[in-house]
């Protein structure tokens, strides 16, 4: 099973979900095909691991297999000492095998329980939305900050049912957990 | 506010659901009072306790209703806002103003219509939800109670329950005598089978009341989305409602606001599947999930609005 589907447990295939997540969007982004770079990141909580301690050179190593990817930018240590993984491509379908497959290497070096969650960016009525998914509890929640660390919440709770709606299995509002300060 | 509707239209799936619901219960009905005439259990002596309790609890809902929830009646020098708004949507959903306006003292932000018709109707608000919702906010609200009292959905609500009591009052009956008298069967002749045929009808009834309470939630929850729809057409601002129903339920206040990577490590406990909402509790839930309201009201405000810009 892959990396998205038993996040979402769901019978859809992974491009199904994703797709259904970029229809939400009223597919703003169609129009740019090929001209806007599509942004996912993999935040990973650092451990002992030989991976960890050549983290730069592992990542790459890791990148270096799956193709597709345009650019990658690393994170080494944000401000709660996470470590973030930005994958980006030249088009949304990309980005979301891309981020897959990192994810299952990782997954596959036993280093899934060091992974907190992935993320993907989009935007919504000009507004950034970060699709957030937590490993921990394989479910999803739309996060939508605005300026001085607030969070547009009626969005997000409309974004939040219309995710049920596909089938994808939303967090429940107590634990929609903002991931501020995102560096993508 | 007429103009509006034939604008709007109507929505043809919530009246079809209604429509199916009525017919489910009229089939439940049915199957009551055949179920009466097999055990031989006089229809007439249940309907006239069943409709003089109904009748009793429509007639008297608005004194009821304010004694139970201690709301007090106000005048328009108390609360000169609820009464000037109430006053002009009531113009414009083309009802009379109901006879009280009343408010309770209550911190959970509240609302309620009841009365037998709208000359007779009482709309109140708790304390609570004035304090939290803007005066456009607690216009929609106002709104989607007069719908309520212009649907006459107490009415409606009352006296498609009615069966509810009936089936609920049969119920007893035969528990009280399958307790004291064992449904007869040991007292004579033949009883076995007179007793057989009580524990089918006592099956039976439990069965209709059941099917029954969930019709009834069922028809109210379409009930509550006909007056979010028809509230709506009155105040003219379905965004308005959608908000104020998000500030009501709560849900906002129980995002967090706590950082992901803080809680991390206690994500390790996060292992009890989140709470999925019980089926059950749903089907048997008066009002439709919050979501799916504000659902409908955001797709009226994006797909109908456009024509009154």
């Amino acid at each position: 099973m892959s990396f998205l589907s038993s996040f979402f447990k769901s019978k859809k295939n992974d491009m199904d979900i994703l797709q259904s997540i970029l229809r939400i969007e009223n597919i703003n982004i169609n129009q740019k095909t090929n001209e806007v770079l599509f942004s996912s990141a993999i935040l990973l909580s650092p451990s002992d691991h030989d991976f960890f301690k050549t983290f730069s050179v592992s990542v790459n190593q890791i990148t270096r297999k799956i193709p597709n990817i345009t650019k990658i930018n690393i994170v080494d240590s944000d401000e709660h000492g996470i470590k973030w993984v930005i994958l980006s491509s030249t088009s949304f379908k990309n980005i979301i095998s891309v981020t897959d497959e990192f994810s299952k290497i990782i997954a596959s070096q036993y280093l899934g329980d060091r992974m907190i969650a992935g993320i993907f960016k989009s935007n919504i009525n000009s507004q950034d939305c970060y699709w957030i998914c937590n490993y921990s509890s394989s479910k999803f929640y739309p996060f939508v900050p605005q300026k001085n660390k607030t969070r547009n919440s009626e969005l997000e709770m409309t974004l939040g049912h219309t995710l049920s709606k596909l089938g994808i299995p939303v967090e429940p509002h107590g634990k929609w957990y903002p991931i501020w300060d995102a560096p993508f | 506010m007429l103009d509006n509707k034939k604008i709007i239209g109507t929505d043809y799936q919530l009246t079809f659901r209604m429509i199916l619901t009525a017919f489910l219960l009229l089939l439940a009905y049915m199957a009551l009072f055949s179920l009466l005439l097999f055990t031989g259990i006089p229809i007439f002596l249940v309907l006239i306790f069943g409709v003089g309790m109904v009748f009793f609890q429509y007639y008297m809902s608005d004194k009821l209703v304010l004694k139970t929830t201690r709301a007090k009646v106000v005048s328009a020098e108390e609360e000169p806002f609820l009464h000037q708004t109430i006053e002009q949507l009531s113009n414009t959903a083309g009802i009379p103003k109901p006879r009280n306006i009343a408010v309770m003292d209550m911190e959970a932000p509240n609302a309620f219509a009841t009365g037998r018709s709208p000359k007779h109707a009482t709309v109140a608000v708790t304390t609570g939800l004035m304090k939290k919702l803007t005066n456009d906010e607690l216009e929609a609200v106002l709104g989607h109670e007069l719908a309520h009292i212009k649907n006459r959905d107490v009415m409606v609500m009352t006296w498609a329950s009615l069966i509810v009591v009936i089936a609920g009052y049969l119920m007893q009956m035969l528990f009280w005598m399958s307790l004291f008298g064992g449904f007869g069967g040991n007292r004579r002749e033949g009883g076995g089978q007179a007793a057989a045929m009580m524990m089918a009808a006592y099956v039976g009834v439990i069965i209709i009341y059941f099917f029954s309470q969930i019709l009834i939630s069922t028809l109210s929850r379409y009930r509550e989305l006909a007056a979010d729809r028809d509230g709506s057409i009155i105040c003219g601002s379905p965004s308005n409602l959608a908000s104020a129903l998000r500030k009501i339920s709560g849900q906002i206040a129980l995002i967090p606001e706590k950082d992901l990577r803080q809680v991390e490590h206690a994500n390790a406990f996060f292992i009890i599947p989140a709470l999925q909402g019980n089926a059950i509790a749903s089907l048997m839930s008066s009002h439709p999930k919050t979501e799916i309201r504000i659902e409908k009201l955001n797709q009226l405000q994006n797909n109908y609005w456009q024509l009154f810009k």
